[in-house]
This record gives structure tokens, C-alpha cells and sequence, in this order.
């Protein structure tokens, strides 16, 4: 009777994930647990856009797939893209745990750690593509304990086409085997064909004619402008580092609450290449948070989450038994805990933000031209919007200094092409839309200059109505070295 | 700092089970905030001088002993020297970010 019930362990544990995610999932529009990017998501899985850099090829292709079939894509991506990767992930970690342990309790225990983790737990409840890549990343790792280099490379490969912070890690790993290049290099084209060829799609959207928003037009200064624009990597400056270190040390206490114990004894030194690979990908992770001036990159945390959550495991079989009942207990708790304090369907209900601001996108009246930001979680819903059949003119604001930019000469040609609206930078382009009896509009209330630019009256919710448009003035956006760089939604500007 | 690590290493599962459950409940709310966070102001400031700097300090610092080994001291600082340089060129025009090199 046991060993009938442990051979259907692995899909207890799934069926629990999925379901335990699935009733905390958002089920409609959301920018909560940092994911403002679904706009843009949405928006290339309903068109074919060139998503936010570094471009994601594969996770706009699987919303184009979805999109293919009958339902609300808010809720298949979410399901499909978010929940059932990440319940996949719980149930990785336990083959992986027990494999390495043969320890049954030990491997439920780790899964248990991970389902609970906040970190993990929030991207997995809302549609970003953060589940899916990590997925990607731990089957990989289930791959390489099992020293199969093709199946490791073939679900690197995924994931880097997923998202880009995989390729870092791909090296790391492979840093760590340095010595056995001739081993892994016979399966290094698997990689490429899954991980770095697919980008090439994003080069095929840039070069078609697919709407410019996010970026469009093909050239060497396109594509430096286009990857340049998402620099923020080891930017933060030391004035922000005790805060930063507090906050990484809260998430991953919050996260992994007791077993922090078992998973630092499970990565004691002597250090194999196994647990260096494993160090690797936490390290790389939290130092990506710990130094980035993006602050809601403690999303990235996510990629060290299984890892800690299998060096749990590893801890575990060194201890007494009683630790990995205490272990169990604490994720019990955290899974307890989260269900009510981290329950993304409760909180979007809670505070609708995203959907407010995409019922006062619907209420502007179609056939309007809109001065909105080109990025940003606004801009980003403002598409998703348009995907969705509202027909919208954007009219970005360009700053003086980027008028020359490649990306926003391609916009003005298409501007032109798809609207009629001519101009060369954003007042010109208001002002042309204005003589043209358009309805014009204006995020409100405009950021860093722009206010001087614009007469305007409060219309709409969050949109002001444009009267008149100075063109004489010049807008300058340029934040000059040790200049204070503010993150925060427009309301609040 | 061995002392201090072994006196930590003394202390009884049961302290530190106890400290890290309430270093959950102090950290839990903050982090709570920042996770749900849509409309509060984030604010982050970017310079030159980032953390990145003061972590391969600690890197060289740690590392130093096994690469300079057998070697004069001024080749562990130029090779410091070096690596800072090479680090804040790629953040400069690879991240077309400003650094202390401009």
C-alpha cells in the first residue's frame, strides 16, 4: 500500500501546485508582484510587436499560440505560462531532491519549501514569464545531475529564449566545467539552435511592418538603441546599499523562512561541481538584485528560489530527522500564510489599479491621438489596449536629446504612414494632430518638463485633454551622473 | 573571526530556528509592501560609484592571496586596476551606462 502511495507522489505534489497556485492566481489585468511588463506581454501575444529588450521569442510565441484558441488570453497565459510551470518547478525539485538524497520525506519536504517561498509564489500567480523560464532552468539542472549535456543544453536553450538572464547562467555553468569542454561542447549546438537563434525573430519583427511602438525599423542603431534602453545592470550607486542589502536579506527570510539552516549546510564547502553550479545561480541572482538600480528586480530572486529550495534537501539528509519535520512545518506555515497575505486574485480585487487605468484607456473615444510614454507599465497597458481592437494614436514623448535616435526616427515614418500625423518630435506631432481635428490627449500629469509644453484640461480619468501645444520649448530628459532617478507611476508624479 | 564563527556554530538549532522565525515576522511586512506595490514612489539612485566597486574590492580581497602568491604586490594592484577598468568600460558602452570613466 506505501509504495503505492510513493508512486504517486510526483503527481500528488503537481496536482497540489497546481492547484494551490491556481486559486491564488490574478485572473484579470494586474501590474501587482512587479508585473506591469504583462501590458507588453498581451500586447505582442494579440500582435506581432517587438516586445521590451531583450525580446522573449519564445514567451510571445506560446501567447500567440494561446491566443489561437477560444478564452480570455489574461487567463490562459497566466495558467498555461505562470501556474503550470511553477507547479512543474515544485514537482522538479522533488525528482531532483530525490534523486540525490533517496530520501522520500526529505524530497516532499524541499518542494513544500519552494511552493511556499514568496518570491517564487508570486510569479507564479501573475502573467509574467518568470515560471516559465525558471521551469526551463531547473529542468536543466534535473538534466545535468544525470550528466546528460544534450537535455541540459536543449532546456538552457528554452529558457534563454524565455529570457536573457538565462544565457549568463549558462555560461556560469559552464565556467564551472571548464575542464570538460570536450565533453560538453558536442552538445553546445543544441544551445544555440534552441537559445540564440530564435532571437532572430525579434530581428524579422523589427524589420517587418509591424506596429513601432515598443521599437521597429532595422538597423545597427535600431538595435543599439533598442538593447541600450534596458542598460541598468550594477547601476546602483553605494549611497543605496545598506537599504538594498536589508531588502535581499528580508526576501530571502520571508521566502525560506527555517530552511535557510538545512540549505546552508546543504551548500557547505567541500564544494563539488554540482554545488558550485548551484552557488553559481544563486549568486548570480542575488548579486543581479543586490546591485541593480531597478528596483523591482527582486523578481530575478526567483532564479536562486529551486536552488536554495534543493540545497534544503541536501541539508536535510546531514541533520536528525526531527529538522525535516520542523522544515516541513515553517513551509506549511509559510503556504498558510501566503495563501491569505500574498493572494494575488484577493489583492487585485483589493487594489484594482491596472484595471482602472485600463477602463479610463477604454473611455478615451476612438480615433484620439494619446501623448503617452514610448515605456513603462502605462505605455505598456495603453498597447495592450490597442492589441485589443481600441483605436488609439500614440504620440510618445521624445526628449530634445533623442529626436536623432534611430528607433524614433522609424516611429516618425511610420507615424506618418499608418496616421497621417506629421512632426518630428512629440509637439509637433500633437500640434499637427490638433489642426487636424483629432481629439488629442495627454497622460496627465506630464512628467520632467512636459507640462510647460501642453495646455490642457482634466477630462478623463488620468488623461487631460489637450488645448494648445508650445513647440518652441525644448524638453530635456538626460539625468546627469549621481542624479536621482525617480521609479513611479505617473499619478504620483 | 574563526572564534566568533565557531561560537555562532555553538549555538543550539532550536536559537536560531527561533531568531530566523522572528526575523520572518519583522521582514515579512516591508517585503510584503514592496511585492504589492503599484502607486507607492519607488526611488533608486544611479552613479558611477556603485555597489558593483565596492564588491570586487571584497573579491580582490578574498582572491589576492591565492593570485599574488610568489608575486610582488603591485602586480595583484594592476591587475586590480585592470579588472575595475575593464568592468566600468563594459558597464559605460556595453550598458551605455555613465560610470566613473564618463
Amino acid at each position: 500500500m506505501k509504495s503505492r502511495i510513493r508512486h504517486w507522489t510526483p503527481a500528488i505534489i503537481g496536482f497540489i501546485a497546481i492547484l494551490y497556485y491556481a486559486a491564488l492566481s490574478c485572473k484579470t489585468y494586474t501590474w501587482l508582484f512587479a508585473s506591469g511588463d504583462s501590458g507588453d506581454w498581451l500586447a505582442a501575444s494579440n500582435w506581432w510587436i517587438v516586445p521590451q529588450p531583450f525580446g522573449s521569442p519564445l514567451y510571445i510565441s506560446l501567447g500567440h499560440f494561446l491566443n489561437l484558441w477560444l478564452g480570455d488570453l489574461v487567463i490562459k497565459m497566466t495558467l498555461l505560462l505562470s501556474v503550470l510551470p511553477a507547479a512543474i518547478t515544485v514537482l522538479l525539485v522533488y525528482l531532483i531532491v530525490k534523486r540525490l538524497t533517496g530520501r522520500e520525506r526529505i524530497a516532499i519536504t524541499s518542494s513544500a519549501v519552494l511552493l511556499g517561498a514568496a518570491v517564487f509564489l508570486s510569479q507564479a500567480t501573475v502573467l509574467e514569464e518568470y515560471s516559465l523560464v525558471v521551469m526551463f532552468v531547473t529542468l536543466g539542472f534535473y538534466f545535468y545531475i544525470q550528466g546528460k549535456w544534450k537535455l541540459t543544453f536543449l532546456s538552457l536553450g528554452l529558457g534563454s529564449a524565455v529570457h536573457i538572464m538565462v544565457v549568463p547562467i549558462t555560461a556560469l555553468w559552464l565556467m564551472v566545467h571548464f575542464r570538460e569542454w570536450q565533453v560538453w561542447r558536442k552538445a553546445l549546438p543544441v544551445y544555440i539552435a534552441c537559445g540564440v537563434l530564435p532571437y532572430g525573430l525579434i530581428l524579422w519583427l523589427m524589420a517587418s511592418d509591424t506596429p513601432r511602438l515598443v521599437a521597429g525599423g532595422l538597423s545597427l542603431g535600431a538595435i543599439n538603441s533598442y538593447l541600450g534602453s534596458t542598460g541598468v545592470v550594477g547601476t546602483l550607486s553605494i549611497v543605496e546599499t545598506p537599504e538594498r542589502i536589508l531588502h535581499v536579506v528580508s526576501f530571502i527570510v520571508a521566502s525560506l523562512g527555517l530552511a535557510i539552516v538545512p540549505s546552508t549546510i546543504g551548500l557547505k564547502k567541500p564544494w563539488s561541481n554540482m554545488t558550485k553550479v548551484m552557488l553559481a545561480t544563486i549568486g548570480f541572482s542575488v548579486w543581479y538584485y543586490l546591485t541593480c538600480i531597478d528596483p523591482t528586480t527582486w523578481t530575478f530572486l526567483i532564479f536562486s528560489m529551486p536552488f536554495i529550495a534543493i540545497a534544503t534537501g541536501l541539508g536535510l539528509v546531514k541533520m536528525k530527522s526531527y529538522h525535516t519535520h520542523i522544515i516541513l512545518a515553517g513551509a506549511l506555515c509559510l503556504m498558510i500564510v501566503n495563501s491569505i497575505w500574498l493572494n494575488a486574485d484577493r489583492l487585485n480585487r483589493e487594489y484594482p489599479i491596472a484595471p482602472k487605468y485600463y477602463q479610463a484607456v477604454q473611455s478615451i473615444p476612438d480615433g484620439s491621438a494619446v501623448v503617452i510614454n514610448r515605456g513603462g507599465w502605462e505605455a505598456l497597458g495603453f498597447y495592450y489596449a490597442m492589441s485589443e481592437g481600441k483605436e488609439l494614436i500614440p504620440v510618445f514623448f521624445i526628449y530634445a536629446e533623442n529626436e536623432d535616435d534611430a528607433l524614433h526616427k522609424y516611429y516618425v515614418e511610420w507615424m506618418h504612414k499608418e496616421y497621417g500625423v506629421k512632426g518630428y518630435n512629440t509637439q509637433t506631432m500633437a500640434q499637427y494632430a490638433l489642426g487636424k481635428g483629432i481629439e488629442t490627449y495627454i497622460l496627465i500629469p506630464p512628467t520632467l518638463g512636459w507640462d510647460s509644453a501642453f495646455e490642457y484640461t482634466n477630462s478623463l480619468h488620468r488623461f487631460g485633454e489637450v488645448k494648445s501645444v508650445n513647440t518652441s520649448i525644448k524638453v530635456h530628459g538626460k539625468a546627469t551622473q549621481g542624479e536621482t532617478t525617480e521609479w513611479h507611476p505617473f499619478w504620483q508624479r | 573571526m574563526a572564534s566568533i564563527l565557531a561560537k555562532v556554530r555553538g549555538i543550539p538549532f532550536w536559537v536560531t530556528y527561533l531568531i530566523l522565525g522572528l526575523a520572518i515576522v519583522f521582514s515579512y511586512s516591508p517585503i510584503r509592501e514592496i511585492m504589492i506595490n503599484q502607486e507607492g514612489s519607488f526611488m533608486a539612485i544611479m552613479s558611477g560609484l556603485t555597489l558593483n566597486i565596492i564588491l570586487l574590492y571584497f573579491i580582490w580581497g578574498v582572491a589576492s592571496d591565492k593570485l599574488t602568491k610568489g608575486k610582488s604586490k603591485r602586480f595583484g594592484w594592476t591587475v586590480f586596476f585592470i579588472g575595475l577598468f575593464v568592468l566600468t568600460l563594459t558597464f559605460r558602452f556595453v550598458g551605455g551606462l555613465e560610470t566613473i570613466f564618463g
